[in-house]
């Protein structure tokens, strides 16, 4: 069992995550399906305490990031890390080790949360014990990405991407989570705020983004033949990335209780990471020059250009809603939900692209449908087409009236009901796309047609 | 790669670390949160408050009165939302509960407008689009219901 679970097995640790993240995004996303509903219908499995709206939220959340999210792009990541060299991982055993700790982890996260016992700070919910398991598999992935990058001959800000998000993690979630007081919460009173916003922001802009445009840059480089960004440019985005990501916490607060520099530097730092995603998203674009006749026969580059193009109009609008006249309007409305559907939907659409596109690398078989693949993508285009107008509408139409001082609370909610229950079917949608997804891969691993060894490698591009 | 990765690993920790200290550490010294000052809760009030992170209320309600909305929020009569909250309000809170999104009317001060009544109505009945939370306990409600009330 133990020599099973810690094997030293090429890509075995690969191959665990992609599974677990496609699982755990079918969990992940009926809670979202879920919480949708439940917005457009309050009652819905009101009586039942694990599934009341509050706790499926802040367990679909939980679920969203560490489960769906966090294991399939460290699946994508490592594969990517492990071909520097053409060696394969510094230590496969330390790997799977990191994917176990995780897996416990997410296990009791889905189970204490959903029973009530949480520490009530959004997407910092999980119980010290869980964020301790996290924290160490975060290490040890850290100890064996760095080790296997010493390794490779090539400088490629595609890699150095991966490694910032390995290195920022960690940091995120002792500083964030004040995980150097692991057993009681280090920070009270409106310093508690600030650090729930510091975790926030570091998680989607210090982990997920940099970790889905490190292995979406080095992917697309490496199927054309050309890399995307210069060196310069893509060490540039790199810092850009974490630098105003460390800082674009507060802007969660423009005109709330916090003071008022703190909210300045929040909504700046927020407005200038329209630079490195846009600078991201130019380099994948100019990877696929010469190739774009073919993207027919690669439904996971479709993917990871929808993937980008979503985060870039996500980020862009939160700009947009940072600025303090906007923000009178729609901040804390609806709004919200809506841009966060495109940044955080983007980056999984970035990683189902990559793990589509990596299948013959990782499970040595090609995909087995890819008619299923353009399915799930249409199924995504048309779950995003309905969601984000539907919830940035319901947000400016909440705002609105508010705005107006005469239309009582409750009935600026009530007028949005319509479009929550448009959000609830592009939920439900995007839930049938991911059951899909992971159908496709359990049949590719099962049935998919054998591809020769060479063909496996994901070759570096030559000269870089 | 040896020598990026140890440049990007020393940028990252540098840009998070000065990221954490401008937007958490430093606001500590801002002469409104310094002297910051809360009324403590009762023990009945401070066990609600454990109700209401439990049951993720957070979610759907804020507590904070934005200075752009004191004068002219709108609960059920024009400016019933009282004046815009202050750092000093959540001093010694843990954690913190200011919310994100609302769809359900803001709660900073929900005891200052609302009756223990009204308070129980809509927590057992489920009203204006909240769900019901009969499955609470009687204690759990009472608890719950002095924290409300407790939110001036």
């Amino acid at each position: 069992m133990l020599a099973w679970m810690f094997t030293d097995e090429r890509w075995s640790s690969v191959r665990r995550f992609l599974y677990a993240g496609a699982l755990w995004g079918i969990l992940a996303l009926a809670y979202e399906a879920l919480a949708a509903a439940q917005r457009a219908w309050p009652q819905v499995l009101a009586d039942v305490p694990w599934v009341s709206h509050g706790r499926v939220v802040a367990t679909g959340q939980d679920l969203w990031v560490f489960g769906f999210l966090s294991h399939l792009l460290v699946g994508a990541a490592l594969r990517v890390v492990g071909q520097g060299d053409r060696e394969g991982l510094w230590s496969e055993p330390l790997a799977n080790l990191g994917l176990w700790l995780w897996t416990v982890a997410q296990v009791l996260s889905w189970w204490w949360i959903s029973t009530g016992w949480t520490r009530g700070r959004p997407l910092g919910e999980a119980p010290w014990p869980v964020d301790l398991l996290r924290l160490t598999g975060a290490l040890l992935l850290l100890w064996v990405v760095r080790n296997t990058l010493v390794r490779s001959p090539r400088r490629d800000p595609a890699l150095a991407l991966v490694f910032a998000a390995f290195t920022g993690l960690p940091l995120v979630l002792v500083l964030g989570k004040g995980l150097f007081w692991p057993f009681d919460n280090p920070y009270h009173g409106i310093l508690d705020a600030l650090s729930q916003a510091f975790l926030r922001a570091g998680l989607v802009w210090l982990w997920v983004v940099p970790l889905a445009g490190g292995v979406c840059l080095y992917v697309l480089s490496a199927l054309t033949g050309r890399r995307g960004l210069s060196e310069g440019l893509g060490f540039a985005a790199l810092f850009g990335l974490v630098s105003f990501g460390a800082l674009a916490g507060p802007a969660e607060f423009v005109w709330g209780p916090v003071p008022f520099w703190v909210q300045t530097v929040g909504a700046v730092a927020q407005g200038l990471l329209v630079l490195p995603v846009a600078t991201l998203l130019a380099g994948a674009a100019r990877s696929l020059e010469g190739h774009w006749q073919s993207l027919g026969d690669h439904p996971g580059v479709v993917f990871v250009l929808a993937g980008w193009l979503a985060l870039t109009s996500g980020v862009s609008l939160s700009a947009l809603a940072s600025l303090v006249g906007p923000s009178r309007v729609v901040h804390l409305s609806l709004w919200g939900e809506g841009v966060r559907v495109l940044v955080l939907g983007g980056c999984a659409a970035v990683a189902v692209g990559c793990a589509y596109l990596m299948t013959p690398h990782v499970l040595g078989r090609s995909l087995a449908s890819r008619a299923l693949a353009w399915r799930h993508l249409w199924l995504l285009v048309v779950a995003w087409a309905l969601s984000a107008p539907a919830l940035l509408l319901a947000g400016l139409s909440q705002g609105a009236a508010w705005a107006t001082g005469t239309v009582p609370f409750a009935h600026a909610v009530q007028a949005s009901r319509p479009l929550l229950a448009v959000a609830w079917a592009a939920a439900f949608l995007v839930w049938v796309g991911q059951a899909v997804f992971a159908w496709n891969l359990f049949l590719t691993s099962d049935s998919g047609e054998p591809v020769p060894a060479a063909e496996q490698e994901l070759l570096p591009v030559a000269g870089s | 790669m040896r020598d990026s990765v140890g440049a990007t690993g020393r940028l990252v920790v540098a840009a998070v670390v000065c990221g954490f200290v401008v937007t958490a550490l430093l606001p500590a010294l801002d002469p409104a949160v310094r002297t910051a000052r809360a009324a403590p809760l009762s023990a009945q009030a401070a066990r609600g408050r454990w109700v209401y992170v439990r049951e993720g209320c957070v979610v759907c309600h804020t507590q904070q009165v934005r200075g752009v909305e004191a004068r002219f929020g709108v609960v059920r009569a024009q400016g019933d939302v009282g004046e815009a909250s202050t750092a000093g309000q959540y001093a010694g809170q843990d954690p913190v509960l200011l919310g994100r999104l609302r769809l359900g009317p803001d709660l900073a001060r929900v005891g200052a407008r609302t009756s223990e009544q009204e308070l129980r109505t809509a927590l057992v009945s489920g009203t204006g689009g909240m769900p019901s939370y009969r499955y609470l306990s009687d204690a759990e409600l009472a608890d719950l219901v002095a924290y409300l009330l407790a939110l001036r």
